[in-house]
């Protein structure tokens, strides 16, 4: 009989506190509700640690968590009758630069956030892991429970609008 | 003009990232190892929570929370139930362990037991954790009832070492910093919530203006709770208390609307035996 490893859970949150504001952030979870959204992933890691089965690295497990904790988050927050909805995830248009784009040339960072903002959820969380956070596919597919070749073609349409999105971000700048 | 390419960007957006800064993430620790603690005092709570059958505010309070969970629970499913006042157990029990009139002191607990489902998410909000890695707090004085409304409305400083949002808050009109935030292209949001001490402390002042009969002044304190936290950690809890108070005050119409809000909030919130005997309860509920 084989025994799963046991997860100590401040070696944990040590190495994956980073990760997971990361993700938290680049998903949607506001700035403000960062810190909640980041206690909300461990206070659940902490619970689950014993259904942890050594399967995925630690870190893709914990990844998983923060991902649907950062889409709990946006579920709730459009649940807000004072807050305006989010456009719904196909009403979206592809992604294109507004009048930032020259920025955008100059800085990674910010073009990507504006990319992202306007990218439909579940293509963010698929180009957020693989792209930003360089996870592989396998550790996406376990990470979000969502099969291999789902991953892969989500990561093929995201990819596709990321270089259009680019494109167009030379055309604004020139 | 050089051709801008993905992979470059990509690159400068991976190299420009930043993680949590240290004071943060220690910060973040703490809290979280103090939520733990928390959590597993969950259970030794419960039957302190049942101990708090004489207080309404007790039973309302958990049964809300309750329909909070409930309401949440199609998204919490997948990451296991959460609530906010759960995962805020540190910031709110410096307030809740001060004596006050209205919350008994528990009775000694025993051994954990396992907690009853409706008051799961009930013992952050009335017991300290005491766990030795919890920030190091003072406890919060009772707080007197005010001569003027003013005097609640703006929270004393919190004696507590700042936890989760209250330094985001102290900057709001600051561009937000880019580190891995989407958000960046959105208007500047609304400030932070403020910390869950000071909605508890403005939310046990309007009950006690409630419990010695001083319904004005009580609607008074919650309009002001309402205006200051919006929609914070226990807007169910004031919305709830504002539905008896309306009540007492005669507005039933006023309460009839703050009944549907709450059950469109939080449905299963309002199946408390206090609310259900109120004036804004369905007939058939009655």
């Amino acid at each position: 009989m084989t025994t799963s490893p046991r997860l100590d859970f401040e070696a944990l949150y040590d190495s994956t506190a980073d990760l997971v504001f990361r993700v938290l952030g680049n998903m949607g979870v506001r700035e403000d509700e960062l810190d909640d959204a980041l206690q909300d992933v461990f206070l659940v890691a902490h619970r689950r640690l014993d259904s942890f089965r050594g399967e995925a690295r630690p870190s893709t497990w914990v990844t998983g968590i923060a991902v649907k904790v950062a889409h709990d988050y946006r579920r709730r927050r459009a649940r807000k009758p004072s807050e305006p909805l989010e456009p719904h995830a196909e009403m979206l248009e592809e992604p294109s630069p507004g009048p930032d784009a020259h920025l955008m040339r100059h800085d990674g960072l910010r073009a990507v956030q504006g990319f992202l903002s306007q990218l439909s959820p579940t293509l963010v969380e698929v180009f957020v892991l693989s792209e930003l956070e360089q996870q592989s596919g396998p550790e996406i597919a376990e990470a979000l429970a969502v099969p291999l070749n789902t991953i892969y073609s989500r990561l093929r349409l995201a990819r596709g609008q990321f270089e259009r999105f680019v494109e167009k971000l030379d055309g604004s700048a020139s | 003009m050089k051709t801008t390419r993905p992979d470059e960007l990509l690159a400068d957006a991976r190299a420009r990232r930043a993680g949590l800064d240290p004071a943060r993430r220690e910060r973040l620790k703490r809290a979280v190892v103090a939520g733990v603690a928390a959590s597993a005092g969950a259970a030794a709570t419960a039957s302190q929570a049942a101990s708090l059958g004489g207080s309404w505010f007790g039973t309302v309070t958990a049964k809300v929370v309750l329909g909070l969970a409930a309401a949440t629970v199609g998204s919490a499913a997948t990451v296991g139930v959460l609530t906010a006042s759960k995962r805020r157990a540190p910031v709110a029990t410096p307030v809740v362990s001060a004596p006050t009139r209205a919350l008994p002191s528990p009775a000694p607990v025993e051994a954990p037991a396992p907690a009853p489902p409706d008051v799961v998410a009930v013992p952050p909000v009335v017991e300290a954790p005491t766990s030795a890695a919890e920030p190091a707090v003072a406890p919060m004085a009772p707080v007197a009832p005010p001569s003027r409304i003013t005097d609640v409305v703006s929270p004393a400083p919190a004696p507590i070492a700042p936890l989760t949002r209250v330094e985001d808050s102290a900057t709001p009109d600051i561009e937000p910093s880019p580190v891995g935030k989407v958000a960046a292209a959105r208007p500047i949001e609304p400030p932070a919530a403020p910390a869950l001490t000071a909605q508890l402390a403005h939310l046990q002042q309007a009950m006690r203006f409630y419990e010695s009969g001083d319904d004005p002044g009580a609607l008074a304190l919650l309009e002001s709770w309402e205006k200051q936290f919006g929609y914070g950690t226990l807007h169910l809890e004031a919305k709830t208390l504002r539905l008896l108070v309306l009540c007492r005050l005669g507005r039933r119409d006023e309460a009839v609307a703050l009944w549907a809000e709450l059950e469109r909030l939080a449905p299963g919130a309002l199946k408390t035996p206090r609310l259900e005997q109120s004036c804004a309860a369905p007939e058939g509920r009655r």
